[in-house]
């Protein structure tokens, strides 16, 4: 009877394992996001520290991050703060983050608090955190065996003499994985130079405003869009100018910048394109900044407003096409950004609500590029005159009279400003044109165009063009 | 395809490079039959590499892409023998079509500046095709100025900015964002930096064949007008490495570069004939530097450059063609 009693009250284990975490959890993450994950721990660091610094345009300035790895082990060292001992001893070493968070007036990006061990546990068994604040320096440090023992879920805290020269946090991975060795110190490993390139595309904002990041001594350059602009004498006619929008609400700031970062695609840049030669698409379609960090770059799908509603597909005449939104808010979770931190939440409502002045921005250019098809040669005359400038500037240089008030009960500050693109001549109604098609062998193409440019790779357009131009030079005198 | 300025056999630094690859094979002939292989190349109108790998390893199985119609025909009736086989069509097309079928060296021979990204991609096309012990040669121009030309506005820091950015936007995701420095977008190291391009081409073509890997042998830089770059490696098995080197000795050869690092400059003083046969009377005993001082005149304004191609020369003085005018 006793016993039946204890049967019906007893409990069973429900309890997580070790392996859950460490196994079951880097299976999600890519290396190179692991330790992008470490990388937003600092940026964090950063904006903890700044919370009460007035604004500025280099706010990251004089904060620097280090990332050296080899065959023996990882090491990323910052000064951007430290991890308050609190923080530490309350969740920052925790499996996912208790409610009561520290971070909540903050321009962070991390919501979830799993990151750090995330990518301790994608690299290596054994692991030391050092960290200094202005208060203390303390030192965690996580053994191969906890890894494996379930029972035990502490880790051993001490508090140390100051171990950093300046405020910050020093993670040290050692006991590496097989592969991950083989990433960090194969002469076939490709992780040095796509980090690289990758933390230049999705540091470029915080790295442009002053934070340095280095790896293995190599240090990162931003790589931060830029969009053509006929600038503001030309602005009261047609001219070439990105599609700006920009708003407040509900705690979030929104400013969206679209527009051409080079000139439209001819037509033989879109046969080769889509003979599979590619040149440089790369750098078309939107890319979304969220608290400075960019979470998706050059996306050319749906997610995007691509083929929705009446704006095309990505095509590659569309190559030239380029943008940017950015939100910004001290609460990480009113962000569209998904778990992972590297991922646009689609069917957030902020994010739905954007869209649509996503899809509006890119219908202007897809359009005008439409309009010019079979007048690439004059377009590109017409572009070549344009400078590149860099969107946040354009919002303080278009002036006020030029934008339109988007009508909007939420939002007060809501507004936008709609490019006048020039228009080919013949939809102007003034002179009427017509196309001249016609083929002739390569070999022809390439005389003629040597003949005219000393250049036998000039595009056919330009060499027809040229050909047409002179003998009107010829018949007009 | 190639070499459509400078006649062959006045380019003696091109020759140079073509003499090391032939050695090349020649080692790697001790581990693998070099005579079982079949060759590839863009042999112009001359086909003249096609008649030294001929003569020397016997090769029998031999095919030249052309894609010029004209040079194309000359090249037919320059056949030196019937056992090349000669196609006309373009690079791509070649490459897209491409059954590797049996042991395989392949030399790309590429000569467009402006066409760098697409032979970069063709380089990675193939050697993802190719397997175990294949060897392929690339050859792309490293002449900087015909990437960006300078002029006179720009300052040498503009220029290297400008050159630098020219790569990051042709090339994308394919440049080596962490080792191609802005310092290396000078004449002199601009080698340096395609050849870091070509590595990581290399590896990314290579991702997700754990087993294989791109073993580089060798690396030059040479210029007979326009600056060029030729890397040469051959298609291994991860733990194949100590035992190809043991045989082949390619890790003791002078002129090998196994391990990606900067590609050796060819540039050889142009001799006279008198010049010539005092410097080989001279070795292989004696350093480049006491034959300098002997002779007591430079080959270049600067004393270091023309110890530098003295030395370069005492290092290929075997491989190093003799060109003379014969008068009928």
């Amino acid at each position: 009877m006793a016993s039946e009693n204890d049967q019906k009250s007893s409990t069973v284990k429900a309890s997580p394992t070790k392996s859950f975490f460490v196994d079951m959890l880097t299976r999600d993450i890519e290396l190179e996001d692991a330790i992008l994950d470490l990388l937003d721990n600092c940026i964090d660091g950063i904006q903890r520290t700044i919370k009460n610094s007035p604004p500025s345009d280099n706010p990251y300035e004089k904060f620097w991050a280090k990332l050296t790895f080899s065959s023996e082990s990882f090491t990323i060292e910052d000064n951007c703060g430290g991890i308050p001992r609190d923080v530490a001893q309350d969740y920052a070493f925790r499996m996912g983050r208790p409610n009561n968070n520290v971070d909540n007036d903050l321009y962070t990006i991390g919501t979830y608090g799993i990151g750090m061990k995330r990518s301790i546990f994608k690299m290596g068994r054994a692991s030391e955190v050092i960290s200094k604040t202005e208060k203390d320096s303390f030192k965690v440090t996580i053994y191969p065996d906890w890894l494996t023992d379930d029972m035990n879920w502490d880790l051993p805290f001490e508090l140390i003499e100051p171990d950093l020269k300046e405020n910050g946090t020093s993670i040290k991975i050692t006991d590496l994985h097989p592969s991950i060795i083989n990433a960090f110190s194969s002469p076939q490993s490709i992780l040095h130079n796509s980090l690289v390139s990758k933390i230049s595309h999705y540091y470029s904002y915080i790295i442009h405003k002053g934070f340095t990041v280095s790896i293995n001594e190599v240090k990162v350059t931003p790589e931060p869009l830029k969009l053509l602009w006929d600038g503001a004498n030309q602005i009261d006619g047609q001219n070439i100018a990105p599609y700006l929008y920009e708003m407040e609400k509900d705690g979030v700031e929104i400013k969206l910048a679209i527009g051409f970062y080079r000139p439209t695609a001819s037509e033989e840049e879109v046969d080769d394109e889509m003979a599979g030669n590619r040149r440089t698409s790369e750098t078309a379609g939107w890319t979304i900044v969220c608290n400075d960090r960019v979470v998706l770059y050059c996306d050319k799908t749906r997610l995007t407003g691509w083929g929705e509603e009446k704006v095309p597909s990505y095509h590659p005449q569309f190559i030239a096409i380029s943008g940017v939104v950015y939100f910004r808010s001290p609460d990480a979770r009113k962000l569209p950004i998904t778990t992972t931190k590297r991922g646009i939440d689609a069917s957030s409502d902020i994010y739905l609500y954007v869209k649509d002045f996503m899809r509006e921005g890119l219908k202007t250019f897809t359009s005008y590029t439409n309009k010019w098809k079979g007048n690439h040669v004059e377009e590109k005359q017409r572009a070549e005159k344009a400078q590149l400038v860099a969107p946040s500037e354009l919002f303080a240089r278009i002036p006020d009279d030029k934008w339109t008030k988007v009508k909007n009960k939420t939002s007060k500050s809501e507004r936008k400003y709609i490019p006048s693109l020039p228009v080919p001549e013949p939809q102007n109604g003034e002179v009427s044109k017509k196309n001249i098609r016609f083929s002739r062998p390569l070999k022809e193409i390439k005389i003629v165009a040597d003949y005219l440019f000393e250049d036998s790779d000039r595009e056919p357009s330009e060499v027809g063009n040229e050909c047409f131009e002179k003998i009107l030079r010829e018949a007009m005198q | 395809m190639s070499g459509a300025s400078i006649p062959y056999h006045l380019r003696a630094n091109k020759a140079i490079d073509r003499y090391a690859f032939l050695e090349l094979l020649s080692k790697i002939d001790r581990y693998s039959s070099i005579q079982c292989y079949k060759y590839i190349g863009f042999g112009g109108h001359s086909l003249e590499d096609f008649k030294y790998i001929h003569s020397r390893f016997g090769i029998r199985n031999m095919l030249s892409i052309e894609e010029d119609p004209d040079v194309y025909k000359r090249q037919k009736f320059n056949q030196p023998h019937n056992c090349i086989n000669c196609l006309q069509q373009s690079s791509s097309q070649f490459i897209d079509e491409f059954q590797r079928i049996q042991e395989t060296i392949i030399w790309l021979d590429y000569v467009k500046p402006s066409e760098l990204r697409k032979q970069i991609e063709e380089f990675q096309a193939t050697i993802s095709k190719l397997e175990l012990l294949d060897i392929i040669k690339i050859t792309v121009n490293s002449h900087a100025a015909s990437y960006v030309p300078s002029n006179p506005s720009m300052t040498s820091s503009d220029l290297q900015k400008d050159r630098i950015s020219y790569l990051k936007a042709v090339l994308g995701d394919i440049f080596p964002a962490a080792e191609v420095k802005e310092n290396m977008m000078t004449e002199k190291r601009f080698p340096e930096a395609l050849h870091l391009v070509l590595k990581y081409a290399a590896n990314l073509a290579m991702l997700g064949q754990n087993d294989i890997y791109f073993q580089p042998l060798t690396a030059f830089a040479y210029a007979d007008g326009q600056q060029m770059l030729t890397v040469t490696g051959i298609i291994l098995e991860q733990n194949e490495k100590q035992g190809f080197l043991a045989k082949t000795n390619i890790d003791k050869w002078e002129l090998s570069n196994i391990d990606w690092k900067s590609p050796r400059r060819i540039n050889v003083p142009d001799l006279t004939i008198k010049e010539r046969l005092h410097i080989d009377s001279r070795l292989p005993n004696s350093e480049a530097k006491t034959i300098q001082d002997e002779l007591g005149f430079l080959f270049d304004n600067k004393k270091s450059v023309s110890l530098e191609m003295l030395e370069t020369y005492v290092l290929f003085y075997r491989q190093s063609p003799y060109f003379s005018r014969i008068v009928f």
